[in-house]
C-alpha cells in the first residue's frame, strides 16, 4: 500500500487564519482543498510537507451567485456541483461540460474548483512511486537534473491537466488571490506560466479565494470537449474550450479557444481576430482548427501519442463549436 | 435432473459482496511479522556490493536477507531463476534483500535503507536483438539467449502451398498486458514447534507447490501444508511459485515468526507475470473455394530475464495453428527468447489469444481473396463430432459449427454483413472470429487427475473434499450442485472443503479449464458411489428392491412414497451392529494423453468451440473504436450453472476487449511506464457492451452431465473479431494491438481511408 508521509492538519476559520499558517509553516507546508490531487502526490512522495492547512472549516469560500455582472465561484465549490448547478448550467455551459468531464464520481465528489485551477502539472515520469522515479533517475520538476521527455531540455513540459482551465479562460475569469499583503485581481490568462515545474503566478503563501466570471454577453455560447481513454474516469489527453460572442446578424463579436492537456500552460489560443465580424462557418472552424493546430507543439510527457494528441485538435475543435451552447438569461 | 442447469447463486457470493470474506492481506496471526522486498532498480547489472547495515538500525526490524544469508536453490520451469540474487540482476523486478519487521512500514523503510552497488551490463530489451550473434548474455551458460525452441508438423507445407489457390502473409504482433487481480499477490509462512511449515498461500497447484518448495527451501514435501484462503483473483497468474514465496519461508525460518508478505499495487504492477509479448509470423493458404490448405507459422516470444510456465504456451499455440478448423498441413516453429524485461508467464488463454488473433484475422483474408462471406469459409472449414485432427486432437464433441450459426444469428450477421454502414465520420461494421482450446485439462503430467471425498453426517449433511482449487471461478458452487444433484438433497445441505492439502486428496491444481470436467468428474464418482451405498443399505434394511430405490428431497424414495429420510438412515447405519460410515472417495484420470516429442496425442478427452461475432463502430476522424455489441455462442457441452456461465463469458469476454482495445503494460528500457490503474487502461463499465451469450450444448459424453470446461475460452476469440470487425467498417487490417485510438487513426491515414487533417 502507498503510505502518507506524516504531517500535521490545521483548519483554519478564516482565509486570514489560513495566509498566516502558510506563512508560518512557509517552506514546508501545502493548502489542502478535497485533496485528490495533493493526497496522491504526497503518497508518491512528490510533496512531504509537515504541515497540511485545510480550507473545508473556512467559511464562505462555497458560494455560487450572479451579482454585479458577474459569475462568482468560490474555490470550494466541489466538482460535482459545479457539473449540477443551474446557474452554471444556464450561464456558463462549457464550464458545466467540463466539470462533468473531469475524473470520476467520487474524485468529482470530493475534488474542488480552487484544486483544480492549482492542479500540479502531470507527466508520465514524474507522477510515480518514488522508488519507481529512483529507478530511471530522478528528473527537472523533483530533484533531479535532466529530463526524460526532452533528453536535451532545461525546461519541463509536463502537462496542464486540469479541464475548468480552458473553460474559464474562454469565458475570460478573473481570479482573486489572499496575501499577507492583503488580496489582488488577476486574469486567469495571466496566473499561468509555461513552467512544468510550476505553473502557477501563486506565492506559497497565497489562497485562491474566488472566481469571477464576466456574465456572458447576450449571444455568448460556449462549449467543450475533451479526449481520453475511458470516460469513467481518465485525466484528459487533450481537452479544448471555445467561446464567442454572436451579434444579431450572426457575425462573431469575438472567438475564444483553449487548448489544454498538452503543455506545461492551458493555451488560450491567439490570432484569431481575424474572425471578428464574420460568421462562423464549417470553413472558418476548420481555419480556427488549423491555427489552433499550429501552436500547439506537445511531447510524450503522457503516455499517449503526442502526434495524435496535436492532429486532434481541429476535431476537438470543431466539435466543440457543433456543441456550443448559447448562456441562457438567469 | 433439477439442479443441473439451473440459476444458482455463487456459494462465495454473499461474502465476498458483503465484505465479510476474509483475504489473506485481511490475516493477522499472533506474533506475525511483515515482509518486504527490496527490488532491483536496474534492468540488468552486477550487484557489486549490498550494505544491510542500515536497514538493520531500522527499529522493529528482526532480519534482513540476501542472497548471501540463505541457500539459494535455482528454480521455475528453466531453472535459472533464484529466491534472491546474489551477483546480478536481470529485469526491474529481481530481488535483491527482503527485511522482515514488526510493521510494514519499518520493514519498507529497513529496504529503502539498504545500500546497493551496481556496475551495469549491456541491456537487451528485443526479442531480434536478444538473437542476435553476439548479443549480450543474460544467462551465462545459456547460448545465443534461446532457452527454448517449438517446432510441430504435420502433413506437408510445400504440398499445401502447391494446392493453394489463395496465399495470405503476415505478421502480427502483441503486447504485454497484466492479470490485474483486485487482490495482489501474497504469503503467509509460519513454521511450527516441530519445524512443520505452513503455507497460505494463494497458488492454484497446491500440489505441485508443495513438492516445488519443497526443493527450493530444503524440506520434504510431507512437512509443508498449503491453506489456499480465499483468493482475489488468479486468471493463470498463480500457476508458478515466485521467489516471494520461498523469500517468506526463508525469513520465517530466519525470524522463527510467522511472516506475510503482501505485494503493493505498485509491486504487483512491475513484479508479477505478463501475457507473452509476441511477434507472430504466419502464412495460410486456401484452394479456389476457399477450403484451408495450409497453415506456416513461426513465432518469437519475449520470455523476459526469467523462464516459467509462460515459456510452455507454444504447446497451447500450436494446437490452434494446427487444428481450429481443418488444415491438411501445418508447422509451427517458435523461438522463446531472453530478454531483461519484465518476464511473462501464464495468462487465462495461455498463448491462444495471441495465436487466435493471427489465424482468425488471416481466415477473414482469405475470404475476402476467395470472395466469400467470411461466415462461409469458416463454416466450408469447421470440423465435426468425430473428427480427429492433424495433430492427434479427437473431438469427441465438437459444436463449432453451431457457435458460428448462433454467434451470425445473434448479431445480425447477414444483413449488417451485407451492408455496412460505410458514410459518414462513423463506419459500422461486424467481425467474427472462433477459438478451440482445451476442454477437460491437458495432460502435461503422468496424472492430469483429480481425488474427492464424500461423506454424509448423521444429520445427512453432505460433505464433499475436493482436491481441486476455486479461484473464483464458482468450482466450489458447480461441484457442490453436481453432489447434491446425485444425492437428490438441497444445494445448503452440502459443504464443499477445498482448501487445504492436509485434508483434501490429490489434483494438479486450477488451469487448462480443467476443473468443472476433471474435479467434476471426481465428484460425480465419489457421489454416485455414495449414492449406492445408501440404496444398498436402505434396501436391505427395509427389504426392498434396490433398483426400485432412489433419492429425492432428502429421502430415500421408492417411486412417489417415502421409505426413509436420508439423515435417519446414516444414523442408522452408525448405531446399528457392526456400525459403517458413509464416506467415499475418487479418483478420476481423464482420458487424454501426454503428447510426444513431436507434440502429438489426444491431450485432452473434449475440447471447447466458441465463435463470437462483434459490431463495431470506428470514428474516421479520431480512430475511437467501439465496440456496440459481442454476440457469444460457445461449446460448453452442458450449462452446469447458468448464472455463474454468464459471469465467466461476461468476464472474459471483457478481459478480451481490454487487450483488443486498452490494455497494455507500457515498457520502455526494460522499465514499467503505467504501474498503476490510473495508467494502466482496464475497461470501465461505459466501454463494455451488451454482450449476447448462447450456449451449444453439445453433451459431451465423458464430461459431467456432458459438460466441458469453458474458464479460459470467452476471453481468446475477441481480439481477432473486433480486428476482424474493424477492416469491415474501415477497409483497414490492424495486425497490432491494442486498437488503441492512435494506432487506428494512424492506420487509417496510412491506408488512404482518410486524409491526415492537415495535410
Ligand atoms: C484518477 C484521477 C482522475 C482525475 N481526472 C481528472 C480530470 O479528468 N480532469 C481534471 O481536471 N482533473 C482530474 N483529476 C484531478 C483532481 O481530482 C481534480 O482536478 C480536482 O478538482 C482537484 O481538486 P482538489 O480539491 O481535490 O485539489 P487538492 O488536491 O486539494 O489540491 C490540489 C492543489 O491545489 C492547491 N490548492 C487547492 N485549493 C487551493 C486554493 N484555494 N488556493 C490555492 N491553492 C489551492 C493545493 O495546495 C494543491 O497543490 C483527477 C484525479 C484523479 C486522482
Ligand atoms: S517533463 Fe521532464 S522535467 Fe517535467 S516532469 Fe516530465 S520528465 Fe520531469
Amino acid at each position: 500500500m502507498l503510505t502518507l508521509p506524516p504531517f500535521t492538519y490545521h483548519a483554519p476559520a478564516t482565509v486570514s487564519e489560513a495566509v498566516a499558517l502558510l506563512a508560518e509553516h512557509r517552506g514546508d507546508v501545502k493548502l489542502l482543498a478535497g485533496g485528490t490531487d495533493l493526497l496522491p502526490n504526497m503518497k508518491h512522495r512528490l510533496f512531504t510537507p509537515a504541515h497540511l492547512v485545510g480550507l473545508r472549516s473556512v467559511r464562505g469560500l462555497a458560494e455560487i451567485a450572479e451579482k454585479d455582472g458577474a459569475v462568482r465561484l468560490g474555490p470550494m465549490v466541489s466538482i460535482a456541483r459545479l457539473a449540477r448547478d443551474p446557474l452554471v448550467e444556464q450561464r456558463l455551459p462549457s464550464l458545466q461540460a467540463a466539470a462533468q468531464a473531469i475524473a470520476g464520481p467520487q474524485l468529482r465528489q470530493m475534488g474542488t474548483l480552487g484544486g483544480n485551477l492549482c492542479l500540479d502539472t502531470r507527466c508520465v515520469f514524474y507522477n510515480q512511486t518514488a522508488f519507481w522515479r529512483l529507478a530511471l533517475g530522478y528528473c527537472l520538476k523533483k530533484d533531479g537534473t535532466v529530463c526524460h521527455v526532452v533528453k536535451a531540455g532545461k525546461r519541463c513540459v509536463a502537462a496542464a491537466s486540469n479541464d475548468t482551465a480552458p473553460a474559464l479562460l474562454t469565458l475570460g475569469a478573473r481570479i482573486r488571490v489572499a496575501g499577507p499583503l492583503g488580496t489582488r485581481d488577476v486574469a486567469l490568462a495571466d496566473f499561468y506560466f509555461a513552467d512544468g515545474v510550476r505553473n502557477l503566478g501563486l506565492q506559497e503563501d497565497e489562497v485562491l479565494t474566488g472566481i469571477e466570471v464576466p456574465s456572458p454577453e447576450a449571444g455568448q455560447r460556449s462549449g467543450f470537449q475533451k479526449l481520453r481513454v475511458r470516460e469513467a474516469v481518465d485525466y484528459p489527453s487533450l481537452s479544448v474550450a471555445v467561446s464567442s460572442a454572436l451579434d444579431a446578424g450572426g457575425n462573431a463579436r469575438w472567438v475564444r479557444v483553449a487548448v489544454s492537456a498538452l503543455g506545461a500552460r492551458p493555451h488560450l489560443v491567439g490570432s484569431l481576430e481575424s474572425l471578428t465580424g464574420s460568421k462562423l462557418t464549417s470553413a472558418a472552424v476548420a481555419e480556427i482548427g488549423r491555427i489552433a493546430h499550429r501552436q500547439c507543439h506537445p511531447l510524450t510527457n503522457i503516455n499517449i501519442d503526442p502526434a495524435w494528441r496535436r492532429d486532434l485538435i481541429p476535431v476537438l475543435v470543431k466539435r466543440a463549436f457543433e456543441t456550443c451552447r448559447l448562456a441562457r438569461a438567469s | 435432473m433439477t439442479l443441473i442447469g439451473a440459476r444458482i447463486p455463487k456459494l462465495d457470493g454473499p461474502g465476498k459482496a458483503t465484505g465479510e470474506t476474509r483475504y489473506l492481506s485481511d490475516l493477522e496471526v499472533p506474533g506475525m511479522l511483515h515482509g518486504v522486498i527490496r527490488r532491483s532498480d536496474r534492468v540488468h547489472a552486477r550487484i557489486v556490493s549490498v550494505d544491510v547495515s542500515k536497514a538493520l538500525e531500522v527499529s522493529g526490524v528482526h532480519a534482513v536477507l540476501t542472497a548471501r544469508d540463505i541457500v539459494n536453490v535455482p528454480f521455475g520451469h528453466g531453472k535459472d531463476n533464484t529466491p534472491l540474487k546474489g551477483d546480478r540482476v536481470r529485469c526491474i523486478r529481481d530481488e535483491i534483500a527482503a527485511v522482515a519487521a514488526e510493521t510494514e512500514s519499518a520493514a519498507a523503510e529497513a529496504c529503502r535503507a539498504i545500500r546497493v552497488e551496481y556496475e551495469d551490463l549491456p541491456p537487451v530489451f528485443t526479442v531480434e536483438d536478444a538473437l542476435k550473434p553476439g548479443a549480450p548474455e543474460i544467462h551465462a551458460g545459456r547460448a545465443g539467449n534461446l532457452p527454448f525452441t517449438y517446432d510441430y508438423a504435420h502433413g506437408d507445407v510445400a504440398q499445401g502451398e502447391a494446392d493453394s489457390a489463395h496465399v495470405v502473409e503476415g505478421e502480427f504482433v502483441l503486447q504485454f498486458m497484466t492479470h490485474c487481480c483486485m487482490g495482489t499477490s501474497a504469503i503467509l509462512a509460519a513454521f511450527d514447534s516441530e519445524g512443520r511449515l505452513t503455507l497460505t498461500s494463494l497458488t492454484q497447484v497446491p500440489f505441485l507447490y508443495r513438492r516445488d518448495m519443497a526443493a527450493i527451501v530444503g524440506m520434504s514435501p510431507e512437512d509443508i501444508r498449503v491453506i489456499q484462503p480465499p483468493i482475489g483473483g488468479a486468471f493463470g497468474s498463480k500457476l508458478d511459485i515466485y521467489p516471494f514465496e520461498p523469500i517468506a519461508v526463508h525469513l520465517a525460518r530466519a525470524t522463527r515468526r510467522p511472516v506475510r508478505i503482501v505485494f503493493s499495487r505498485h509491486e504487483e504492477f512491475v513484479s508479477s507475470p505478463t501475457r507473452q509479448p509476441m511477434r507472430v509470423r504466419l502464412r495460410s493458404g486456401c484452394d479456389g473455394k476457399g477450403r484451408l490448405t495450409f497453415r506456416d507459422a513461426q513465432l518469437w516470444l519475449d520470455n523476459g530475464g526469467y523462464t516459467s510456465w509462460g515459456a510452455t504456451t507454444p504447446f497451447v499455440m500450436m494446437q490452434t495453428f494446427s487444428s481450429l478448423y481443418r488444415v491438411p498441413h501445418a508447422r509451427f516453429h517458435t523461438k522463446v527468447a531472453y530478454t531483461n524485461n519484465p518476464y511473462s508467464g501464464s495468462f487465462r488463454g495461455y498463448g491462444n489469444l495471441q495465436a487466435t488473433f493471427a489465424v482468425e484475422s488471416q481466415l477473414d483474408l482469405l475470404a475476402e481473396k476467395v470472395g466469400v462471406d467470411p461466415l462461409e469459409l469458416r463454416l466450408m472449414n469447421s470440423q465435426e463430432t468425430g473428427e480427429k485432427t492433424g495433430q492427434g486432437l479427437e473431438f469427441v464433441s465438437c459444436g463449432l459449427r453451431d457457435c458460428l450459426e448462433s454467434a451470425a444469428e445473434m448479431s445480425g450477421w447477414r444483413a449488417k454483413r451485407a451492408s455496412p454502414a460505410l458514410k459518414g465520420n462513423v463506419r459500422r461494421g461486424v467481425g467474427m472470429a472462433s477459438m478451440l482450446h482445451v476442454g477437460g485439462g491437458a495432460k502435461i503430467y503422468r496424472s492430469d487427475g483429480c481425488g474427492s471425498v464424500v461423506s454424509i453426517d448423521d444429520f445427512g449433511k453432505v460433505t464433499l473434499v475436493t482436491g481441486s482449487t476455486d479461484i473464483g471461478q464458482g468450482s466450489e458452487t458447480v461441484l457442490a450442485q453436481m453432489v447434491a444433484e446425485v444425492l437428490g438433497v438441497a444445494m445448503d445441505r452440502v459443504k464443499v472443503i477445498n482448501s487445504d492439502t492436509d485434508v483434501k486428496p490429490w489434483d494438479v491444481g486450477v488451469h487448462a479449464s480443467r476443473t468443472s470436467y476433471v474435479a467434476g468428474n471426481s465428484a460425480l464418482l465419489a457421489a454416485n458411489e455414495a449414492k449406492a451405498k445408501l440404496l444398498t443399505a436402505a434396501a436391505d434394511l427395509y427389504e426392498l428392491p434396490k433398483g426400485e430405490l432412489s433419492l429425492s428431497g432428502g429421502f430415500i424414495m421408492r417411486g412417489a412414497e417415502k421409505v426413509d429420510a436420508l439423515d435417519k438412515l446414516v444414523r442408522t447405519l452408525h448405531f446399528t451392529g457392526k456400525g459403517e460410515l458413509l464416506v467415499t472417495h475418487s479418483y478420476f484420470e481423464p482420458a487424454s494423453v501426454k503428447q510426444d516429442a513431436g507434440f502429438f496425442g489426444n491431450v485432452s478427452p473434449t475440447y471447447a468451440f466458441g465463435t463470437h461475432a462483434v459490431e463495431v463502430e470506428v470514428e474516421l476522424d479520431t480512430g475511437q473504436v467501439r465496440v456496440l455489441a459481442v454476440s457469444a455462442a460457445h461449446d460448453v457441452g452442458k450449462v452446469l450453472n447458468a448464472m455463474s456461465l454468464e459471469g465467466q463469458i461476461e468476464g472474459g469476454v471483457v478481459m478480451g476487449l481490454g487487450y483488443s482495445l486498452t490494455e497494455e503494460l507500457k515498457i520502455r528500457e526494460g522499465k514499467v511506464l503505467n504501474p498503476s490503474f490510473r495508467d494502466y487502461h482496464l475497461l470501465t463499465a461505459p466501454e463494455v457492451p451488451p454482450i449476447h451469450f448462447k450456449a451449444i450444448e453439445t453433451e459431451d459424453p465423458s464430461g459431467p452431465f456432458g459438460a466441458k470446461g469453458v474458464g479460459e475460452a470467452p476471453a481468446i476469440c475477441v481480439a481477432a473479431a473486433v480486428a476482424n470487425a474493424v477492416h469491415h467498417a474501415t477497409g483497414v487490417r490492424f495486425t497490432e494491438l491494442p486498437l488503441t485510438p492512435e494506432r487506428v487513426l494512424n492506420g487509417l491515414i496510412a491506408a488512404g481511408v482518410v486524409r491526415d487533417p492537415l495535410a
